[in-house]
This record gives C-alpha cells, sequence and structure tokens, in this order.
C-alpha cells in the first residue's frame, strides 16, 4: 500500500541516514580496534621472537636449545603464549605452555618472516609470527604465538555496544519525531474539524488564526477558492431562476395566442420568440463570465483591445471607423480575457454603432481600480435618459426586444468585478461609457 | 454570384439555401468540414458561409487552411459561438464578417452582399455602375431614366457579376462557373441567351462581344448622355 503518511516518510527519512551512520560506526571501530590488537599483539610476539632467536643454540645433532629464559607465561601449561623452534633433521624445541601439542610452522628460507592466524590448543585461536632464520650454516624456523581468545571477545564487546547505542539511538529519535510531528499536526485535526462544520454550514468560512503561520497562506487561499466557488453558485442558482422565470411570460403569451388560434399574427409569434431569445442569449452570456478573484490571471489589455479592433474594423467596415487606442503596452490586469474581452467587446460594439467615424477606448490603471473609457463622435445621449442606459436590462423580465442587450451584458460583466457603468459626455462629441473594475493592488 | 454554404444541419441548411438562392446567390451546400475545404479550394465561389462545428474538419481550421494555401475567398463564420473571444478568434482565423445564432436571414443577406461589395473594392450601399443602380433586395434594375426593371434569377446573378467586373473581358466559362450552382448543367450556351435578355433589359451597347473570347460590360453607357 502506497500510503503517503507524513509520518512514516520523516521516519524513514531520518532512520535511514541513522542506521547507516551506526552500521559505519560499528565497522569502521572493529576493523581500528582489530588493527590495535593486531598491532599491540604483533610488536609483543616480535620482541619475543628477537629474544628467541638471540638465545637459541643449533647443533647437529642435538634439538634446538633455546637457552634464555622467557617470561613465566610460556612455562604454564595452554597459557596462550607458545614458541616453537624446528630445525631440519631434528625434534623440534617447543615452549613448556605447550605441554604436548605443536604448532604447524611453514617452511620458511632463512630471513623470511610471515604473521598469520591459526588455531592452537584448546582451540584458541593465535596470532602466529614465523621467521626463518640460520645460524653457523644451520638454518631454522621459529615460531611465537599468542592466543587472541581474550582480546577478540573485548572488541567483540565493544562492537556490540556501539552497535546497541546505535539502535537505541535510532528510537529515540523516531519517538521524539514522531511525538513532533504529531504535535506539529495537532492543528490540522482542529482545521479538519473546522471543513467538516463547513460542510455541515455551521461556518461560512475557515478561521485561520487556529493554524501555524506555515499554513496559514493555505487558509486564505482555501477561503478565497470557497468565496469563488459561492458566488458563482449563487451566480448560477440565479441564472437558472432568472431564465425559468423570464421564459414564462412569453410562454404564457404563445399559450394564449395558440388558443385564439385564427386571430394569432405572425408578428406576435415573432415578438415573442424574440423575447425568448434575448432571455437565452442573456443567461448564456451571464453564465459564460469567469468573474473577478481568479488568482494568477493576467490580461494585457492593449493586445486585446488592438485584436477587438481588428474585429470592428471588419465587421464596420463600410463606416470606415478610426479607432485610437490608449493603454500602455506593459500594462497586465488580473482580469480574465474572455470576460474582458465581452466588456470591452460589448463597449466597442455600441460606440462603432453610435458612432460617425471615431472611436476612442482608453485603459487607465490607479490604485485599486482599472478604468475603461469608451468615446464615440456620435449623437450622444441626453443627460436625463442616461440612468435608464445604465438600468435598462438590470432585470430581464422588464426587458424589451433588442434594446439593451449589449450595455446589460456589460453590467453583468461589471457586477462580477465590483464595478460600475457611467454615462459621460464624450470629449469627441458623442457617448463616453466609463467602466470601472476594482482590480486590486499589483 | 456563387456561394458555399458550410453547414451541418441539414433543416438549417436547406432553409438557408433556398433563401441564398432567392436572394441570387448559386449556392452549393456541405455539411463536412474536409468536404469544405476541398470546395473552397477548387471551386470559384465569390463568397463562402461558414459554421465553426463541423464534423471531419471544425470551421475555423477549415478557414486556416484555406488562408495559409493563399485563398482569399470572402467568409463570413455563422455560429452560435458569438461571444467576443470567440469572434476575435474567428477573425484572426482570417474571417471577414461574423453572424451569431440565432440571425436573420436578411441581415445574412446584407451581410453577404456588403461582403462581395467589399471583395470587389465597392463603397458600401447599392451596387452601382455609372447611372445604373442595382436594388439587390428586389432584383431589379433602376435604369438612368428611372425606370425600374425586373429580373429573373439567372439575369440578376449574371448583371451582378457583370457590374461587380465593369470595364472586364468575362470569359462565358468564368460567367457560368460565377452563375451557376456545381451540379446545373452547364451548358456556356445558355450564358449567350441570357446575355441577349439582358442586353434587350438595359441596353444593347451596354454589354460588348468579343467573339471567341468573351464579353465586357461597360458602365460607361449608363452616363447621362449631357454632351
Amino acid at each position: 500500500m502506497a500510503r503517503t503518511s507524513l509520518q512514516s516518510r520523516l521516519a524513514i527519512g531520518i532512520a535511514a541516514p541513522v542506521a547507516v551512520a551506526t552500521l559505519l560506526t560499528v565497522v569502521l571501530v572493529s576493523y581500528g580496534v582489530r588493527q590495535l590488537v593486531d598491532d599491540f599483539v604483533l610488536t609483543r610476539l616480535e620482541h619475543d621472537l628477537e629474544t628467541l632467536v638471540a638465545g637459541v643454540e643449533l647443533s647437529p645433532d642435538a634439538p634446538p636449545h633455546q637457552g634464555k629464559q622467557l617470561t613465566q607465561v610460556y612455562q604454564q601449561p595452554y597459557s596462550g603464549h607458545y614458541f616453537q623452534i624446528e630445525a631440519p633433521g631434528s625434534a623440534p624445541q617447543r615452549s613448556r605452555s605447550l605441554w604436548d601439542q605443536r604448532l604447524d610452522l611453514p617452511d620458511l628460507e632463512p630471513g623470511e618472516r610471515r604473521t598469520f592466524r591459526t588455531r592452537g590448543p584448546e582451540g584458541q585461536p593465535l596470532m602466529m609470527l614465523a621467521e626463518g632464520f640460520s645460524q653457523s650454516g644451520r638454518s631454522a624456523v621459529v615460531g611465537v604465538a599468542e592466543d587472541l581468545g581474550p582480546l577478540t571477545s573485548t572488541v567483540q564487546f565493544l562492537q556490540i555496544a556501539i552497535g546497541g547505542l546505535g539502535v537505541l539511538l535510532l528510537a529515540l529519535i523516531v519517538l521524539a519525531q514522531t511525538a513532533l510531528i504529531r504535535r506539529g499536526l495537532a492543528p490540522l485535526s482542529a482545521l479538519r474539524q473546522e471543513l467538516h462544520r463547513l460542510e455541515q454550514g455551521d461556518i461560512t468560512e475557515l478561521n485561520a488564526n487556529r493554524v501555524p503561520a506555515e499554513i496559514q497562506p493555505l487558509i486564505k487561499e482555501i477561503n478565497q477558492l470557497i468565496r469563488l466557488i459561492s458566488s458563482r453558485l449563487t451566480r448560477s442558482r440565479n441564472a437558472l431562476g432568472n431564465l425559468a422565470h423570464a421564459l414564462k411570460t412569453p410562454l404564457t403569451i404563445l399559450d394564449g395566442l395558440a388558443e385564439d388560434g385564427e386571430r394569432t399574427t405572425g408578428d406576435e409569434l415573432h415578438r415573442q420568440v424574440a423575447a425568448m431569445r434575448n432571455i437565452v442569449e442573456r443567461e448564456l452570456r451571464r453564465a459564460r463570465l469567469a468573474g473577478g478573484g481568479m488568482p494568477g490571471r493576467t490580461l494585457a489589455p492593449e493586445t486585446a483591445l488592438g485584436e477587438l479592433v481588428d474585429v470592428f474594423s471588419k465587421v464596420y467596415a463600410n463606416k470606415a471607423i478610426t479607432f485610437d487606442i490608449q493603454a500602455p503596452p506593459e500594462l497586465k490586469l488580473p482580469l480574465d480575457r474572455e470576460d474582458f474581452l465581452e466588456l470591452a467587446g460589448v463597449l466597442l460594439d455600441n460606440a462603432c454603432k453610435w458612432c460617425d467615424h471615431r472611436v476612442q477606448v482608453a485603459v487607465e490603471r490607479t490604485g485599486e481600480t482599472t478604468l475603461l473609457i469608451v468615446d464615440d463622435d456620435g449623437p450622444g445621449c441626453p443627460a436625463e435618459q442616461r440612468d435608464s442606459l445604465a438600468k435598462r436590462g438590470w432585470r430581464v423580465d422588464e426587458e424589451q426586444p433588442g434594446s439593451g442587450l449589449g450595455l446589460a451584458i456589460a453590467a453583468d460583466i461589471l457586477e462580477q468585478y465590483d464595478g460600475l457603468l457611467s454615462f459621460h459626455d464624450s470629449p469627441l462629441g458623442g457617448l463616453q461609457v466609463k467602466a470601472t473594475l476594482k482590480t486590486g493592488r499589483d | 454570384m456563387r456561394l458555399l454554404l458550410v453547414e451541418d444541419e441539414a433543416a438549417l441548411a436547406e432553409q438557408l439555401r433556398k433563401a441564398l438562392s432567392d436572394a441570387g446567390f448559386a449556392t452549393d451546400v456541405t455539411g463536412d468540414g474536409i468536404e469544405a475545404q476541398y470546395l473552397g479550394e477548387e471551386e470559384a465561389y465569390d463568397v463562402a458561409v461558414l459554421d465553426l462545428g463541423l464534423p471531419g474538419r471544425s470551421g475555423l481550421d477549415v478557414l486556416r487552411n484555406w488562408r495559409t494555401a493563399g485563398n482569399d475567398l470572402p467568409v463570413l463564420i455563422l455560429t452560435a459561438r458569438d461571444a467576443w473571444h470567440e469572434k476575435v478568434d474567428g477573425f484572426k482565423a482570417g474571417a471577414d464578417d461574423y453572424l451569431g445564432k440565432p440571425f436573420h436571414t436578411e441581415e445574412l443577406i446584407a451581410r453577404l452582399n456588403a461582403l462581395i461589395h467589399r471583395a470587389s473594392n465597392r463603397p458600401g450601399g447599392a451596387l452601382t455602375a455609372g447611372d445604373l443602380t442595382l436594388d439587390e433586395e428586389r432584383q431589379e434594375a433602376l435604369l438612368p431614366s428611372g425606370t425600374r426593371v425586373g429580373l429573373t434569377g439567372t439575369e440578376f446573378r449574371l448583371i451582378r457579376y457583370l457590374m461587380l467586373h465593369p470595364d472586364t473581358l468575362l470569359s462565358k466559362s468564368r460567367l457560368t462557373e460565377h452563375v451557376y450552382e456545381y451540379d446545373q448543367d452547364r451548358d456556356s450556351n445558355v450564358i449567350e441567351v441570357y446575355i441577349n435578355r439582358l442586353r434587350r433589359k438595359i441596353g444593347h451597347e451596354a454589354i460588348e462581344t468579343r467573339r471567341g473570347q468573351g464579353y465586357v460590360f461597360h458602365p460607361r453607357f449608363f452616363h447621362q448622355q449631357d454632351g
């Protein structure tokens, strides 16, 4: 099971290096101690060997005679310290400690020396130093050995001690770390309860104060998302409601028309169908809006307006309109491209419809708001009608077929961005439409 | 005027084909993107009406392929996708005009006429040549004298093509190509018959015959003779 528990991942992440380090320590210490022991034993053996060789007498018919007295340990049977001298043609001379045992010495040329491990009396592990030498034309081999048993067991104890310490350390670290994580993540279970309450509808957003600073940005993001989704939900609910209600009126009329069949005129049918079409169109456009608050969206208004102007130059080719775009090329806005194109498209379309031959569009960002200003040189709109311009289409069921749909859509988009639409006299002579959007700080 | 109608919904396509034919367009219909692209490449159309959601190949791809191949056939996109960002994409792909569904047939025809006038560098408004005016809505010719002359469908298509290409030598086969639909019987001798009928209606000298080459339409014939 590939469960990605933070706990186990951290435990493995810490335990593995500690285990490796412990193992390495054990290996290194064992090696070092063994080397130390070998060196120590070997030095002693060398001394004893030199003493032996210095004191030995080789005669043709007698076994090699060792006159010099070595330490007492070579006299005690199976003491762990042994020597043996072998010369060809006679019985070997052995230390008393060997008792009835003998050592296997290799054949060595004079001056040749060899160190090796072997087994001695009672199976003792021995370190053996053997050397070939010659005395007045006779050659012999001398071997000195020492039991490593007591030293080896000390080394083993050391190894086990270090290993044990490593395991203990490991266990301690894992335990401490588990406790730490439990403690560190405790606020998350509080968060889980919060989420549960959110789901139940007891609260509308998560409390960011109850969690550690590292998690706070996450909570803020989640809250942002909750707001966005709930505003979308509200919007789509409203849209569905509006749609259903708005369609009822023309449907009722159509029903009525169907009842007095012979007097029904095509015109009336057309009018009702057009009304329904407008309703569908507007709700469809509202449904498409992304709305504000989407993080990470950036839009270059200059590029987008350039693209739109290309479109309008073609759509209104017969009017030969001169377009003037005033937007800083480096300006980037946190807006959805489709929403912006829809808003600017509606306003520009309106301006193109009414203009004589000039349309001007400007984007300005000041502080937390962004202005989209569209001017035309058309007949304009008298001040007393401007209010109804802005209001028209606010409520779908008051909609007259074919009127004000564009500006109603613009108002819908602005609503998503906490903005508003206002109308003024244009310096070009016609109407100026000013859209104010809340775009927040950079 | 020959028109390519690319629309995959059969009922709407048929309804449109009728309306467009009545408005004097020799209309070929296809509902498939790949076939549409082929027809646009192979046939001499004057204008195309293009739906975007097509089986085979999307309308935008068809349009892009035409434009990449250097085909500058005037194209009007007719689609339910009429958000401004979608229009921007359509025009970027090379469309000349864009009409959202649902639409009024009259508006479509008016836009198509405007598109054709634009393609032959004509200003907007009624189609005129000299002092001869063509009423495209009623399919009537308005003579300098003020007399209205009714025209049959083929006559209307023929005179419109002539008026859009004044003082130009037009071969019989070119006229046939632009006046008849794809699967119609194309006997180029029939053009002669229609040219003669037109001459009887608007004046013999207006259309000059170049033997073995074709016809030239002279708008100057319609200038008021004031010396």
